[in-house]
């Protein structure tokens, strides 16, 4: 039933990315949260899905560019990070949801090149073209998409041998807490990319993020924002 | 079915038939049921595009692929794009996603914080599409005028720079956590020779923080290569001493 259900949401959140609604379903930081609560282990998959989400930010859709697919991914990251659990499923379901991203952004243009061979067929077989069939058409191959990029992904966890994720687990050094704080330390550059493309004035982007840090650095002494993340362990 | 509310249901579905021979067209021609043409922008303000082509097929003139009719779409085309990107893609997105990472970092209650990302980013979402579908009916082919009178460009403005300072306080708290849990050590942290830890705790946030300060500072990717040259000796400075900081003063334990 979970497995079903982790399928079936990696359909809606291929369908949410950008052919129904986007209604924000398909950010990693929901899709993964979502699929940790199916498989029973929420806070990996809003952990996982906080480092994806940090790693994709950065890839805007601007001006039709060519880029991951963050959600589908972002669902089997979730679940793979809260059935491993602990440091061990965090990179584990990061690394898997970086490749199964890069994977659907390539499937997204394929799906977008079917589409338009579906559109140019049935426009040069006159009649008229009949608009509605091939939108639900093509939403059953987004779906489908999703489906089979979370099913591959799960297929792909399934595979690792069990003793070597016992060995991995037993071997990995860090805590839960520790692993997120180091990846999202390495993840920092894209944030600052992206404040490059959102403001262009260097002066007044200089002073917004380091205002920012000021902030961030105060809210985080006071308020003990170590304590969130050494309660992950 | 009202005309407003029939064109305001498919707009969620304008980007569904997307293809590279015609973009949104196919999609924009369901939605209208016509025939399609190619057209292109961002889909929260596709309504302004759905509301205006359907105004002008009551003008003389203005019906399916006429001559008005490709005028105007190439006219809407780069203005719907452009603001769009600029308003979500680069400032409402951005902005809201940070906010909740901002948050879930400092401690807040996930599931609060991820439904009032849900809700509030969808509450500008659909009052985006229902705005821009009125804007449409209502203005037709003076859909630019409006556009441009609703202060958008300055929203998108507000949010892009609300952006810049949510990646700065995000960068904060992630400083001052490493070097608390730095300080304090983790109770289950287990070490396993100083060489891996050495390689697992400071080398990546050393280059992170070293390419944060030429990423968020400079473009390293642009032609500013010469600039980046120069502020490169200052960052990795910079890192050098707050790795030292972090690992010789603070000292974490099991180290």
């Amino acid at each position: 039933m979970t497995l079903l259900l982790l399928l079936l949401l990696g359909g809606w959140v291929a369908l949410d990315g950008a052919a129904l609604g986007q209604f924000l379903l398909s950010r990693p930081l929901v899709a993964a949260s979502i699929a940790g609560l199916l498989v029973g282990d929420p806070l990996s998959g809003l952990l996982v899905g906080l480092l994806l989400e940090l790693a994709h930010l950065v890839h805007l859709p601007l001006g039709g560019a060519r880029l991951p697919e963050p959600g589908p991914g972002a669902v089997a990251a979730g679940a793979v990070a809260g059935l491993v659990g602990g440091g061990t499923g965090l990179i584990l379901g990061f690394t898997l949801g970086l490749g199964l991203g890069w994977l659907g952004g390539k499937s997204v243009v394929w799906h977008r090149q079917v589409t338009g061979a579906v559109l140019t067929r049935a426009a040069l077989a006159g009649g008229g073209l009949q608009l509605g069939r091939s939108l639900v058409g093509s939403l059953v191959r987004d779906g489908l998409r999703g489906v089979g990029l979370v099913g591959l992904g799960l297929a792909t966890f399934h595979a690792i041998p069990a003793g070597w994720l016992v060995q991995m687990t037993a071997s990995w050094p860090m805590s839960m807490g520790w692993t997120v704080l180091v990846l999202v330390l390495a993840l920092l550059p894209g944030l600052g990319q992206l404040a490059h493309i959102a403001e262009p004035e260097p002066r007044r982007r200089l002073t917004l993020f380091m205002s920012g840090l000021g902030v961030g650095a105060v809210l985080a002494l006071s308020l003990g924002a170590a304590s969130f993340l050494t309660g992950a362990g | 079915m009202s005309r407003a509310t029939r064109l305001f249901v498919r707009s969620f579905l304008i980007q569904a038939l997307w293809n590279p021979r015609d973009f949104q067209g196919s999609g924009l021609g369901w939605a209208l049921g016509e025939t399609p043409s190619s057209f292109n922008g961002h889909p929260y303000l596709s309504g302004v595009a759905l509301g205006a082509l359907s105004r002008l097929r009551e003008l003389d003139g203005g019906e399916n692929g006429g001559d008005l009719d490709t005028r105007f779409r190439e006219a809407l085309r780069a203005p719907l794009g452009s603001l769009g990107d600029a308003l979500v893609w680069v400032g409402l997105l951005p902005a809201s996603v940070l906010a909740a990472c901002l948050l879930i970092l400092l401690g807040l209650p996930p599931a609060l914080v991820l439904g009032m990302l849900l809700l509030g980013y969808n509450a500008v979402h659909l009052g985006l599409r229902a705005w821009g579908l009125r804007v449409g009916l209502t203005h037709g082919l003076g859909v630019a005028g409006a556009l441009g009178a609703a202060g958008l460009q300055q929203a998108a403005q507000h949010l892009r720079r609300t952006g810049v300072f949510l990646a700065g306080g995000i960068t904060g708290v992630v400083l001052v956590a490493f070097g608390q849990v730095v300080g304090g050590g983790f109770p289950d942290f287990r070490p396993v020779s100083p060489e891996l830890l050495a390689v697992a705790f400071s080398i990546p946030p050393l280059v992170a923080l070293g390419l944060l300060i030429l990423g968020g500072i400079r473009n390293v990717a642009s032609a500013r290569i010469r600039h980046s040259i120069r502020i490169l000796p200052l960052g990795w400075a910079l890192v050098l001493l707050w790795g030292a900081w972090a690992f010789f003063i603070l000292k974490p334990k099991g180290f």
